[in-house]
């Protein structure tokens, strides 16, 4: 790529370069290596088996899994909805299109407690929606999983809208025209030709909302009742242990979740740089 | 399978104003012929193209495709090809998916689709660049895929929307002539939009000349570009000269040349006029002649195949002759040098009585 080639390289005598470039580094250490650092020595200072032991105990295990499957479900469901909205915003024209595009950002705005409150005066056993289901389905969603999911929603809504959108804008719509003259329905012009092109942008926004939901903790502490075993996330767990200063327990479950979220992240730059590489 | 449209118009809305894309247009495409609607960009000519695929939908009129009243059918169902500009080719699949998309819609058998666009691959040249995607492909190259996609399924009709506008001139020039050929060998009824009247002229069977929104002349190149109906065909088709005069006295005058006011024109007294007469029209001789009119190189410009040349006669009239290279007193057409020219033809359009086009009538030979 040609945009590298015109970056300057350090020359020994270049002070005012390496200066900036120790700055740089060393807040970089100070600030996200350090801690990290910390965090690993400090959940494994007792050995691996400590550490295993600590993720495998019924409470942790339980909440580990409750957030992995309430966050692959908000992820599943905010890709088909997420790009169902980037194809609505970027293909019709409607009136309150434009308040549509900028309410999407709003939950990035609001505080994720805000969030939490929100849905606990909506969801309650006796409130608006919440007693409705309550009555007619006998479904329990206040302090229970459903919660958590719908908290999750509302929270990572804009990442997937956000990531397909600009992907989509670029598509060229007589792509889509030339597929209706060779005869193609709608839905075969979106599978065939749509989807192949905002596949890689819907894959990172699944998976970037993903990531960000295993830690998510404001709105969960809030709408989730936090019962052990029952609607306790892996964020709310590590919080309870330090809490009842068990710092060993946080350590161990704060490596687990870091873990996943930085494969996936890694995992998300590599797709992106894939992608630009590829058909241009 | 040809192509009929009657009183087609479309409007389109935007905040401020109505803009009248096509208004009331009505022709034809015969069955088999390769026709093109020619124009400059906005004259409505594209708006035409998308209403018969079914890409844009009418205000009024209706649109026949081989007799079949198509107006309100979609696009899906309408058994038409359409090349765009731009190629619109499926960026995320390769040549071969490409060519074979339209077949796979119809469920064509997996051999007949292998057969098929084995076959057009071959028949466009593109015989090695089935695996290969779009973006590795140069513009006529993508231009021909887009053209075998359009071809694959047996279109009743095969529309070109300037389809060889992003394209460099040289490859161009290739691309039509060959796009000539290829029409030649498969019959299919083609429109062809434009605005380059060299490549109408070149290719087509029949040309409708289109100017804001509606069809100004409709012919053969020969009579396109002969007999212009109308001032924007006569000046939009071909090089022309130009003249404004009015009639005084009884008399048209046009640089040294003279006509009779209603001797065989039918002017009035005062009646301006437009007068054109072809650059290719003028007789040139280095040679003084008794019987012809006489001038000055202004200036020579080489154009290749032709020479063309700035000539100022008597009375400040200035025009533009163009005549062909290999002409043996060609070397004597020197700037600044004295010749003798005979203009052929006049066309004139009466200013105050509207747009049509007439032949000027010379008095002297009428007698």
């Amino acid at each position: 790529m040609s945009t590298t080639a015109s970056l300057p390289t350090l020359r020994s005598w270049d002070v005012k370069g390496w200066g900036l470039r120790a700055v740089a580094l060393s807040y970089l250490a100070f600030l996200l290596l350090l801690p990290l650092a910390a965090l690993v020595q400090d959940g494994f200072r007792e050995g691996p088996g400590v550490f295993f032991a600590n993720i495998f105990r019924p409470t942790a295990w339980a909440a580990l899994k409750l957030t992995l499957w309430t966050s692959a479900l908000m992820a599943a469901v905010n890709g088909v909805i997420g790009t169902l909205t980037a194809y609505v915003l970027v293909r019709y024209r409607f009136f309150g299109k434009s308040l549509l595009n900028a309410v999407v950002d709003l939950p990035f705005a609001i505080p994720t407690l805000v969030t939490g409150v929100m849905l606990v005066i909506l969801y309650g056993p006796r409130d608006l929606l919440g007693g409705f289901f309550h009555q007619h389905f006998d479904w329990k969603i206040l302090f229970a999983p459903p919660a958590i999911v719908l908290a999750l929603l509302f929270v990572n809504y804009p990442i997937v809208v956000r990531s397909v959108q600009p992907v989509l804008e670029e598509l060229d719509f007589a792509e889509e025209e030339a597929a209706a003259t060779l005869g193609a329905s709608s839905w075969r012009t979106f599978w065939r030709v749509v989807f192949p092109a905002i596949r890689p942008a819907l894959l990172s926004g699944v998976l970037l909302s993903f990531a960000r939901a295993l830690g998510e903790f404001g709105s969960i502490v809030v709408v989730a009742g936090n019962l052990p075993l029952r609607s306790q996330t892996a964020a709310v767990y590590v919080w309870g242990e330090i809490e009842s200063e068990n710092r060993l327990g946080a350590s161990a479950m704060s490596i687990v979740l870091l873990a996943c979220s930085f494969t996936l992240v890694l995992f998300v730059d590599w797709l992106q740089r894939r992608k630009g590489r590829g058909r241009g | 399978m040809g192509v009929v449209v009657k009183n087609l118009t479309k409007t389109f809305q935007s905040q401020k104003t109505d803009f009248a894309a096509v208004r009331d247009v009505s022709f034809e495409v015969e069955e088999g012929a390769l026709v093109a609607l020619l124009g400059p960009s906005g004259s409505g000519k594209s708006t035409i193209l998308r209403m018969i695929a079914g890409l844009e939908q009418p205000d009024s009129g209706e649109i026949f495709l081989g007799g079949e009243n198509v107006t309100r059918l979609a696009t899906q169902k309408r058994g038409v090809g359409f090349v765009f500009q731009n190629y619109a080719l499926f960026k995320q699949l390769t040549v071969f998916q490409n060519i074979a998309f339209g077949l796979q819609v119809q469920g064509a058998p997996r051999a007949e689709i292998k057969g098929r666009v084995s076959e057009l691959l071959e028949l466009l040249g593109l015989k090695d660049l089935g695996r290969r995607y779009p973006h590795q492909l140069s513009g006529g190259q993508r231009q021909r895929v887009a053209l075998a996609r359009a071809l694959a399924p047996r279109p009743k009709v095969l529309l070109l929307d300037e389809p060889f506008g992003a394209i460099d001139a040289k490859i161009r020039k290739e691309l039509r002539e060959w796009l000539r050929t290829l029409h030649d060998e498969m019959h299919v009824t083609s429109l062809f939009v434009t605005h380059d009247q060299e490549e109408a002229l070149e290719i087509c069977d029949h040309i409708y000349v289109m100017n804001q929104g509606v069809i100004e002349q409709g012919g053969t190149p020969e009579e396109i570009y002969k007999r212009p109906a109308t001032e924007f065909v006569a000046n939009f088709v071909g090089l022309m000269n130009i003249h404004d005069a009015v009639v005084k006295d009884g008399k048209l005058s046009i640089g040294p040349y003279s006509f009779p006011g209603n001797g065989g024109n039918g002017l009035a007294e005062g009646d301006r006029i437009r007068v054109f007469f072809r650059p290719q029209d003028i007789y040139i001789s280095g040679a003084s002649n008794a019987y012809a009119m006489h001038a000055r190189i202004v200036r020579r410009s080489f154009l290749g195949v032709s020479i063309k040349l700035e000539i100022e006669a008597e009375h400040g009239f200035r025009f533009i002759a163009i005549i062909p290279e290999h002409v043996f007193y060609n070397e004597k057409l020197a700037e600044g040098a004295a010749i003798s020219y005979q203009i052929e033809e006049f066309h004139y359009v009466n200013l105050r009585a509207g747009k049509g086009m007439k032949k000027l009538v010379f008095a002297d030979y009428e007698i």
